[in-house]
This record gives structure tokens, sequence and C-alpha cells, in this order.
């Protein structure tokens, strides 16, 4: 059984994985200042290395059906021990919706509204997306399509305009960097923002697919956003070449350089615009299935009815918690994947081998 | 009703919740166009002025004679940017709005002692533009200021638009904060930096004149070039759409317009280490004017002038790359290339770059293509001109 009533395409559930990841994409700072100029490797590296995950989580959604992530842990660990590890997942969710929560605000805050009160800020994303949640999945999602090709021509146009001040060059040299620097910055990209995709195993059981599409929506989403996430790297390194690693938002610099005659200049506001409508999406995917977490975990029958209480929690925390965009980077490096990738690829492949140990799949499967 | 209340809410909240602590008035505003920042007397301290454009409603009918100067300068001494920009704040009746600066410029003596404390400020401020263009200026930056310009607003708004136009031509003469920036942080390179002169002759309405390129060992000015080694590093830095040179020989007058220019380096190594580098410079040119030659028929003209320019092209070029050997500032970004496509070389050549470079023997071939001769096909010499 399905908290959530309604029910998206297979289409629908490919797109929202593209939007998830390009959302991360433009804020490419986690790995900057670790692999520099060789960061469009690492992304290709990483990638790589978390395609195996994907058809993982497929597999995982594949044999529990109509059982979201924390219904699979509940079924497989019981009662007690299930909801303890819930609790992880929800801690887990809480945080990522906070790290969004604080790169949007830091965007607006440094591109837009430098003296608007961060608290302001918050509240208005909080606002903004406690309505989309508690409108449901379907029209949480119904525009991501939308949001892709909106992001995706973004980003085509920004690298046709920035053509004249490319240089290939800056992409290069390659493996000039010590082993355990592509091995960090891999890590990193395989909990942000590859490993962030485990959320949408809260949202699966709402999705009309077949097993086949399973893995084909979720294998093509992962890679086109993959994709759009090599390719801003790849613009902002060949554009902005040694200073790459120094800005908190590389993208947004390059933006800034667009100049074509006297006409079209300072159109760093597509960026933020389009920044903007991605990060609000991915910050309500995160925070309907931190909702939806709450309401497993607690046996309730509807998630509506504590969306905004959330919503509070999670503002009151991201205002107390926020850390300056230094901090919020040494966290994303250092801390953060090391627990997160935990609980992104290890618990779920452990779940997998346990359920295909001791046979254990969703009731409906098991009619089959 | 109810998804329109909440939509209507949210509206009324964007409007009063967020446009009041942003709201920026024109009138309130300074807009900057130009800083200007030199050595004051003072040990430590520096002379910042910032070039503004003044703003007013605009009025219908003919021009008033307060729109005829426009151009506001406020100045300042302090120990840092920043702090300048405090007092000038503190001190001003409207706010400093640095969005719109074109340029920033420097005086030759800041450029001589350390350019890059005084760029930390434009790299961090979220206020500050990256992409504002640079520039030093022989003596004093503020001279630029008081430079009486005619055909726009002011002399920063002149110059941008003269670094811009001449750009389209030599790509070299533009550095932003980001390229200055860039090539700071870049192994294997040394950067240069347009340099122009303010022209102190009243009568003159060309105020300010490039000079040349300021050159640069890490964030420090140590020579200037002008003239014929401006011209060979814009032939070995290559990638240029237009330049000119007149060569004057035995049998008369060339002026030449240069096209195209491509620069191709090629690095030979001995025991993985750089003895030689051969320059291939691919020019296109035009003869756009011709004195003398009387004595040639057209063939044996274009003959001798492909040997005159290949001539002029190998001295300008082998004389500019000596100097800069002297210098040893490889602004060709040899090192750099070395870096980018052999980094295990370059780990054993990096902290001897600069000498090895100084040692590297050169050699350059340069491919001409003389492709036009304007509208005439013979010589031009009706009165016998000699």
């Amino acid at each position: 059984m399905t908290i959530a009533e309604t029910k998206i395409s297979g289409r629908q559930f490919m797109y929202s994985i593209i939007c998830f990841i390009q959302a991360s994409a433009i804020l490419n700072a986690f790995i900057s200042n670790i692999t520099y100029q060789e960061s469009w490797l690492v992304v290709i590296f990483a990638f790589i290395i978390f395609i195996p995950s994907v058809f993982m989580y497929g597999a995982l959604i594949n044999r529990f059906k109509d059982k979201n992530l924390i219904q699979i842990v509940i079924q497989i660990f019981g009662p007690i021990l299930g909801r303890i590890i819930s609790v992880i997942y929800l801690i887990f969710f809480l945080s990522i919706t906070m790290f969004n929560i604080t790169d949007l605000t830091d965007i607006t805050k440094t591109s837009m509204l430098p003296t608007t009160p961060y608290i302001i800020l918050v509240m208005m994303c909080i606002l903004i997306t406690a309505w989309a949640v508690r409108s449901g999945l379907r029209v949480l999602t119904i525009y991501s399509k939308m949001y892709v090709f909106l992001a995706s021509f973004i980003i085509i146009l920004s690298i046709i305009f920035l053509f004249n001040v490319i240089e290939i060059g800056n992409l290069f040299p390659i493996f000039s960097l010590p082993l355990k620097k592509y091995v960090q910055g891999i890590h990193i990209l395989n909990a942000i923002p590859f490993g962030e995709l485990v959320v949408f195993l809260l949202i699966a059981p709402n999705v009309q697919m077949n097993k086949k599409q399973t893995y084909k929506y979720f294998f093509l989403g992962a890679s086109i956003g993959a994709f759009s996430f090599f390719l801003t790297v790849l613009r902002d390194i060949s554009v902005l070449g040694e200073t790459f690693g120094m800005f908190v938002f590389p993208s947004l610099v390059a933006f800034r350089l667009i100049r074509i005659t006297e006409a079209i200049t300072r159109i760093e506001i597509l960026f933020i615009v389009i920044l903007i409508i991605l990060l609000i999406f991915k910050i309500s995917i995160l925070y309907y299935v931190t909702v939806i977490t709450v309401s497993q975990i607690f046996n309730l029958k509807k998630y509506k009815n504590i969306v905004l209480s959330v919503g509070f929690f999670l503002m009151t925390a991201a205002i107390v918690l926020s850390a300056n965009s230094i901090q919020h980077t040494l966290a994303a490096q250092n801390g953060a994947p090391f627990i997160w990738v935990t609980l992104q690829i290890i618990f779920p492949f452990i779940l997998l081998l346990i359920s295909l140990i001791f046979n254990i799949k969703s009731p409906k499967e098991e009619s089959k | 009703m109810k998804k329109i209340f909440i939509l209507v809410f949210l509206l009324l909240c964007s409007l009063f919740l967020v446009g009041c602590w942003d709201a920026r008035e024109i009138n309130t505003l300074f807009i900057v166009t130009g800083i200007a920042i030199d050595k004051s007397e003072q040990e430590g301290f520096f002379d910042v002025s910032v070039i503004g454009i003044k703003t007013s409603p605009s009025r219908g009918g003919s021009q008033s004679s307060d729109d005829k100067d426009k151009k506001i300068v406020l100045k300042t001494t302090t120990r840092s940017i920043r702090d300048a920009f405090f007092h000038l704040n503190l001190n001003y009746d409207r706010t400093l709005y640095l969005q719109h600066n074109q340029i920033v410029i420097f005086g030759e003596d800041v450029a001589k002692d350390d350019l890059h404390r005084h760029l930390e400020f434009f790299v961090r401020s979220e206020n500050s533009r990256m992409e504002t263009l640079m520039l030093i200026v022989e003596g004093r930056a503020d001279e630029v200021f008081k430079m009486d310009v005619k055909q726009e607003q002011n002399s920063t708004i002149y110059l941008f638009t003269h670094i811009q136009t001449i750009s389209r031509r030599v790509k070299h003469y533009k550095i932003s904060v980001l390229n200055f920036i860039a090539n700071l942080l870049t192994e294997g390179f040394h950067s240069v930096i347009p340099i122009f002169a303010v022209n102190k002759n009243d009568d003159d309405d060309m105020p300010i004149n490039m000079t040349g390129f300021a050159v640069f060992r890490n964030n420090k000015m140590i020579a200037k070039i002008t003239d014929l080694e401006a011209l060979g590093f814009v032939l070995l830095k290559g990638d240029v759409k237009n330049t000119n040179r007149t060569i004057i020989s035995y049998d008369g007058m060339v002026s030449f317009d240069f096209d195209d220019i491509k620069t191709k380096k090629e690095i030979i190594y001995k025991d993985n280490y750089p003895i030689k580098i051969k320059i291939t410079i691919e020019i296109t040119a035009r003869v756009e004017e011709l004195l003398g030659f009387e004595k040639y028929s057209i063939q044996d003209l274009n003959r001798e002038l492909h040997n005159i320019v290949q001539q002029e092209i190998i001295n300008v070029a082998t004389q500019t790359f000596k100097y800069f050997q002297e210098l040893k500032v490889d602004v060709f970004g040899i090192g750099l290339s070395i870096y980018q496509h052999h980094p295990k070389k370059w780990n054993n050549l990096r902290n001897d770059w600069d000498n090895i470079f100084a040692s590297l023997e050169v050699e350059i071939n340069p491919k001409v293509v003389i492709k036009d001769y304007g509208q005439i096909v013979s010589i031009y010499n009706p009165g016998g001109v000699k």
C-alpha cells in the first residue's frame, strides 16, 4: 500500500530524475577545488561507477513493486529495527533537503537579493514547495519535462554564446593528479548528485511502469542527467580555466562572461532563473520524500496533514543550522559523502542481497 | 477559491517581503564605470579613484548645459580597496554601484609593486564582475579620469569602447580580471596587460594612446614592450584577426595588413628536456600601400614582397622572443603547453622553467600568402615619386 494515491508515468519519472541531477549539476563546486580542470574526467568515471547502482535501484523497485524504500526496510528488518533504520533515512532526507534549501537561498542572495534576510528566502521556499508537496506527486512532476528542456536549452545556448571564450586547452592535462584525488572526486559525485537518486525509491511505487521500463527510465534519466552535468562541467572548465576551483558558483561566473555584441550581455539571469526552478523542483521532491518517510514511520494514513509541520521543522533547521558556503562545500566534500554513500548505495545493496538470499518479495510479486 | 487565496498570498509575500530590502532606486546609486588605483605618498596607502556617470531623470527637449558634463570623480586614500569603497559610501550621498564597472586601471607604480593584493577584492566581491577589463597606465592611473573625451560620456567608457574595438582585431589587447587571475594561477605561463599613456596635449582629440604591453612575472610588472616587441608578441601569440606593418626596404616602402595570423609551436626535446622551439606563423597578407619598387615587374614584385615580409616576420619574431628570453618570462605558453600535454615531463621542469625557457633555441618559420594587392594591378607611380 502506498500513502500517496496519485500515479505518474514512467516518462515523468525519467524527467524528474534528469531534473534532479541537473539541479545539482549546475552547482558543481563540490569537486571543482579537488579535481580542478580534470573534473570533467571525474564526472565520466563517477557515472560509469554509478551505473551498477542504477540497476540495483531498478532491481529493488521491481522486486518490491508496490513498496517504497521505507516499507521495504520495515518488511525486511521488522517493525522495530526497520523503524530505527527508517529514522536514520529520515535524518538523511532532512539533511539533503536542508542543504538544498541553503544552496537555493545562497545563490538567490549572491545573485539577486543580497540584503533580503535569510529567513524570508527560506520561508518563501518552504511555502512554495509545501504547496507543491500538498498537491501530490502528479502535480509535483507534471512540469519536469518542461524544466528538463528549458535547462538543456540554456546549457546548450550558453555553450554557443561562450564559444569565443572557450579554451579547449584548459581541459588538460589529464591524469596529472594523485590517485586519491580521483577517488575522492568520484566518491563525492557518487554521493552528490548521483547517490541522491536513492530518493526515487520512495516515489517508485507511484510510477506506472513495467519491469523493463523501470530499468530503462531509471538508466535513461540518470544518463541524460549525468550528460548535462558533464556538459556543464566541461563548459565551466574550458571557460574559467585555472579559476574553476576558486568560485562558489563557477557556472554563474561563466554565464557572466557571455557577451554577444553590446545587446546580449548580463544574461546570467537565465542561469539564475533556471537554477531556482530546478532547485525548487529538487527541494519539492526531497520535501515530499521526507514527508512520506515521516508518514511511513508513524504509520499515518494521509501525508498531507503533516506537510506544513515538516516544512516548519525544515525552515527552522535550515535557518539554525545553515552554514556559510565554505562550510557547506567542506561538509559536502569531507563528512557527508562517507555517511551518505552508506545510505545511498551500500544499504540498498544489503537490502537487495537479503531479499535475494531469503527470497523476500512484496506480496504482489510473490502471488505472480 | 482556496488556490486563488494562496496564490494572492504568495504574490503579496514576494511583493512585501522581498523587495523592501533589495530595493535600489537609480537616484540613490552612483553607477561606477571605472576605478583607478595608484600608490599614495603615504607608505602602505593607495589612492583609489572612481568615476561614474551622472544619472538624472530623462527630460524632453534639447540637452541642457548640465548634461554636457556627466562625469563625477570620487577619490579617497586607504589601505585596501574595500576600505576605499566603505569610505566613499560613508562620505557620499549615493551608494556606489559596481555592477556596471567597465575598467580597473592601475598606475605603473602599483603594477610594479603587487597587483594581486588589489585584485583580491574584485575576485571576492559579489558586487564586482570578473569580466571587467584591466589596464595599466604609464604614470598615474587617475590621470585617465581627467581626460576630456568628446565622443563618450566619460574617459572609462571611451577606453572601454576603444579596447572593445581594437580587441576585435587583436584579442590579446583585452585582458579581464578573470583572464589575469587565470593566467596567474596557470603553470608555465606569464601574463601581459595592455599599457596606455595619457596624452597631455590639450589640442589633441585622442586623449590616450595604447603604447604596448606591460609584462608581468607573477603579480609584478617587470617590463614594458612597445612597437616592435608588441608586434612580435602579437605575431608569436597568434590567433589574431588583423594587424599591420610598414616595411622600408632599399627599393621602397610597403604597408601590409596581416590577416588571420595563426601560430603553431613545436617543442623539440632531447632526453626529455626541451632544447628548441619551432614556431610556424601563418599569415595572409594584403598590400595596402606601396611606394617605390618601380624596377620590378608584377611577377618579380610578388616574389620580392614575399621575401621582404618573410624576412621581416623572422626578424621581428626572433628579436621579440629573445627579448622575452632575456626577461626570463614565458608569455607564449610554451611551459603551459608542456604542462598540458606532457605533465610528467613538466614535473621535472617546473621549478627551473624560467631558465630553461631562456636557454631554448628558437626557429621561426613564417608561411605568408600575399592574397591581395588592392584594386590596382600595376605599380602606382604617376609622377615618378622616388
